[in-house]
C-alpha cells in the first residue's frame, strides 16, 4: 500500500479505514456532540486547577486533541460518555502535571490578577473573589481534588480514575483539603462580617 | 489532623450539588450542620465550589470542535506520516554503514599499497625527469579494479538491504 494513501486527508477528515488513528472510537458529529457537552466542564476544571485562562485554552485544546488521536480511548458507543470523559479529564490532569513540572518563569506560583480582581459586583466576580484567593493558597492537587469532588461531583473511584492515586487516599486528602480551605474562606470572610 | 467522617455527609453532598441546600433541607439536617465540623466545612466547600462552576462554566469560551477535529487530523497525519519514515530513516542508515563498512575495510587491507603509492609519488615529485612510464608503473591498477568491485558489491547489498527493509516494514 502506498504511504499517502495510509494517511487522513485533514481538509476533508476522510482517511481510509485500515490506517485510520483519529478518532478511531468516535465520528465526527459524535465528536462535535461530545465537545458541546464536555468542553466547558474540562475549561472550569483547567482555569481553577491551574488559575491561568490562557493555559487552560491550550491544555483544553491539546486535551482534546491527544483524546481523538489516542488508540485507546473509550469509545462513546462502547464505554459510554461517562468513561470519555473521565479519560479526557484524566488527559488534562497529566497535562496539568507536565506544566506544573517544567521548570520555567510561568508557573503555578504566579498570579494571573485578572482573573480575581473583583472590581464589579456581578456574580461572577463575587464567585471568583471567594474562591480565587482561597484556591491560590491550596496545593495542586488540593484544587484538583476539591475541584473534581464538589464541582464535577465525581465519586472517590472516578477521582482516583482521573488524578492516578489511589482510591482509598482519595477520602483522606479531600477531607484534609476541604478542611483547609473552609479555615481559608472563615477567614476570608470574618473581615467582611458576612456568613454563609 | 484526624479523619473525621460523619454519616450525613452523603445526604448534605447530593443536596448542595443538586441547589436545594439552603431551601429543600430538612431543619434537623441544618442544625446538625451548624454543629457538626465535618459537616459544615462540607456546606461551605460545596456550595462556594456550586457557585464558582456555574460562573466558570458560564464564562467558558470553548473553540469549535471543528477546529478542535482539524488540529487532531493534521496531528494524525503527522503521526501517520513519523511512523512510515522511522523504517526508511532505518534503511538509509544501514545502507550507509553497509556501504562505509567495506570502503573502510578495504583501505585498510590495501593501506600497504596505498603507502608504497604515495612514496613513489613522492620520489617522483623530487625526480626532475618526469617519465608517463614510472607513473603507471606506480598506480595499483590491480587495487583500482578491486576496489570499483568491492564498491559494486557494497552498493548493491545496500539497496536490496534497504528494499528488505522497507518491505519489512510495510509487511509488518
Amino acid at each position: 500500500m502506498p504511504w499517502d494513501l495510509a494517511l487522513p486527508n485533514p481538509l476533508t477528515g476522510e482517511a481510509d479505514a485500515t490506517a485510520q488513528h483519529t478518532a478511531a472510537h468516535m465520528d465526527n458529529s459524535a465528536f462535535a456532540a461530545f465537545y458541546e457537552r464536555s468542553a466547558r466542564p474540562l475549561w472550569a476544571y483547567l482555569v481553577r486547577a491551574s488559575c491561568d485562562a490562557a493555559l487552560a485554552d491550550d491544555l483544553m485544546q491539546e486535551s482534546y486533541v491527544r483524546f481523538l488521536c489516542a488508540e485507546r480511548a473509550p469509545s462513546l458507543n462502547q464505554d459510554g460518555e461517562v468513561a470519555a470523559r473521565l479519560y479526557l479529564f484524566r488527559i488534562a490532569t497529566n497535562l496539568l502535571h507536565d506544566h506544573w513540572r517544567r521548570p520555567r518563569a510561568a508557573s503555578i506560583d504566579d498570579l494571573p490578577e485578572e482573573l480575581f480582581t473583583a472590581a464589579s459586583t456581578t456574580a461572577q466576580t463575587e464567585a471568583q473573589a471567594e474562591l480565587g484567593p482561597a484556591l491560590l493558597s491550596m496545593k495542586p492537587r488540593e484544587r484538583q481534588l476539591l475541584w473534581l469532588a464538589h464541582a464535577e461531583g465525581y465519586s472517590h473511584r472516578e477521582i482516583a480514575q482521573v488524578t492516578g492515586l489511589a482510591s482509598a487516599s482519595i477520602r483522606l486528602l479531600l477531607f484534609r483539603a476541604r478542611r483547609k480551605l473552609a479555615r481559608i474562606l472563615r477567614q476570608q470572610q470574618q473581615p467582611a462580617g458576612g456568613s454563609q | 489532623m484526624t479523619f473525621v467522617s460523619c454519616t450525613c455527609e452523603k445526604e448534605i453532598r447530593e443536596l448542595v450539588e443538586s441547589g436545594q441546600w439552603s431551601l429543600a433541607a430538612p431543619p434537623e439536617l441544618k442544625s446538625h450542620a451548624a454543629q457538626c465540623r465535618t459537616c459544615a466545612d462540607l456546606v461551605l466547600v460545596a456550595t462556594a465550589f456550586q457557585r464558582a462552576r456555574t460562573t466558570t462554566l458560564a464564562a467558558a469560551k470553548p473553540s469549535t470542535a471543528g477546529a478542535i477535529w482539524w488540529r487532531a487530523q493534521l496531528r494524525s497525519r503527522q503521526q501517520a506520516f513519523q511512523r512510515i519514515q522511522r523504517p526508511l530513516i532505518g534503511a538509509q542508515v544501514f545502507a550507509l554503514i553497509a556501504v562505509l563498512v567495506p570502503i573502510i575495510g578495504f583501505i585498510a587491507f590495501e593501506s600497504r599499497n596505498l603507502v608504497a603509492w604515495f612514496g613513489s609519488l613522492g620520489k617522483l615529485s623530487q625526480s626532475t625527469q618526469l617519465h608517463a612510464g614510472d607513473l603507471s608503473a606506480s598506480s595499483t591498477s590491480g587495487s583500482a579494479s578491486g576496489f570499483i568491485f568491492v564498491l559494486a558489491a557494497a552498493a548493491m547489498f545496500a539497496l536490496v538491504a534497504g528494499v528488505a527493509l522497507y518491505f519489512d516494514a510495510e509487511r509488518k
